[in-house]
């Protein structure tokens, strides 16, 4: 399992393989009573804030709300190809 | 009178939450969704009762409910644990007491008795879809927890969740049961996230989409959930 500042590498090293055009705009959103949405760089700023106020993973996954269901996405996917001895895009 | 072909169909719109991609706000991906489905309804010569942006308001709907007793309960807006919304999500049905502009109401989820409901909403399979049952409903298929859409154009983003989203509809409409709607969804979840899996094991220009669609599709698919009959029909 990653911690902290590795996780908010992947998050980062994410945003810079987004079109710049996209970067701004929304991409997911949820049809909650209270609408909540998300720009790629908003997710990132999220996870980035998250980081600084905590200390350990667990704490960092659940500062970071829902963008941390996205950051456990973006660990198994890097996880995944690491074990394909891939190299991170 | 049969209660089975006849479905109302509400479809709230407003200008909800900005997404400025395909559509200009959020609404308008479930007012696209739900216009398909009714598209599918009246192909199959279902009969078709909408209840769209200012008629989808609980008013509206109780007294339609009472004249026409439609079997087949569509729904595609926002919800909470224990409510779907109407226009201006305005609270349309409430499993719980419920205030609004400062008036009191009673629950009113007793407008689902006898009814098969499949709602593209957040969070209302939590508490109003097992409530509805215990209190009558016949089938309630719906989402525990937020329903994520994403707004990335493309036939393999936003039209991938459309396709998902619809096709449960569908099926109910093609004669199958709620049981295998149901199960058609899930694996209709599970084909998207197997193929972005797959694009995140590839150096396509798409990879970057991949995270942003499992998330979706994975907290979906978690939060799909069905009470009552697996065997209802809507069709005879």
């Amino acid at each position: 399992m990653l911690q902290i500042e590795e996780l908010t590498k992947l998050a980062k090293d994410w945003l810079e393989t987004v079109p710049d055009d996209m970067r701004d705009k929304v991409v997911v959103a949820s049809y909650t009573a209270q609408p909540m949405s998300y720009t790629p760089k908003q997710i990132v700023k999220k996870i980035q804030a998250a980081a600084k106020k905590s200390k350990t993973r667990s704490e960092f996954l659940k500062e970071s709300g829902l963008c941390g269901e996205f950051l456990t996405t973006l660990e198994r996917m890097h996880a995944r190809r690491m074990r394909k001895g891939g190299q991170e895009k | 009178m049969s209660r089975s072909n006849t479905g109302v169909f509400v479809r709230p719109r407003w200008e909800d939450q900005a997404t400025d991609q395909r559509f200009a706000f959020l609404m308008d991906y479930g007012y696209w969704t739900g216009a398909e489905v009714v598209n599918d309804a009246h192909s199959r010569d279902f009969v078709v009762h909408e209840l769209t942006e200012d008629r989808a308001v609980r008013e509206q709907l109780s007294r339609f409910l009472d004249t026409h007793d439609p079997l087949f309960f569509f729904h595609f807006s926002h919800g909470g644990d224990d409510t779907l919304t109407g226009q201006d999500m305005s609270v349309l049905i409430c499993s719980s007491p419920f205030t609004e502009a400062g008036n009191d109401f009673a629950a009113n989820d007793l407008l689902l008795r006898g009814r098969v409901v499949y709602t593209l909403s957040c969070s209302s399979g939590s508490v109003l879809g097992p409530r509805a049952v215990e209190h009558g409903c016949i089938s309630y298929i719906g989402y525990q927890d937020p329903l994520w859409a994403v707004t990335i154009e493309g036939p393999d983003t936003d039209y991938a969740l459309f396709e998902i989203w619809t096709g449960g509809a569908k099926a109910l409409l093609a004669g199958k049961t709620t049981g295998e709607a149901y199960y058609w969804l899930k694996r209709r979840y599970r084909f998207w996230i197997a193929y972005w899996e797959m694009i995140d094991a590839t150096n396509s220009t798409n990879a970057w989409k991949a995270p942003v669609m499992l998330s979706a599709l994975e907290k979906d698919l978690k939060a799909l959930a069905i009470f009552g009959d697996l065997n209802a029909k809507i069709r005879d």
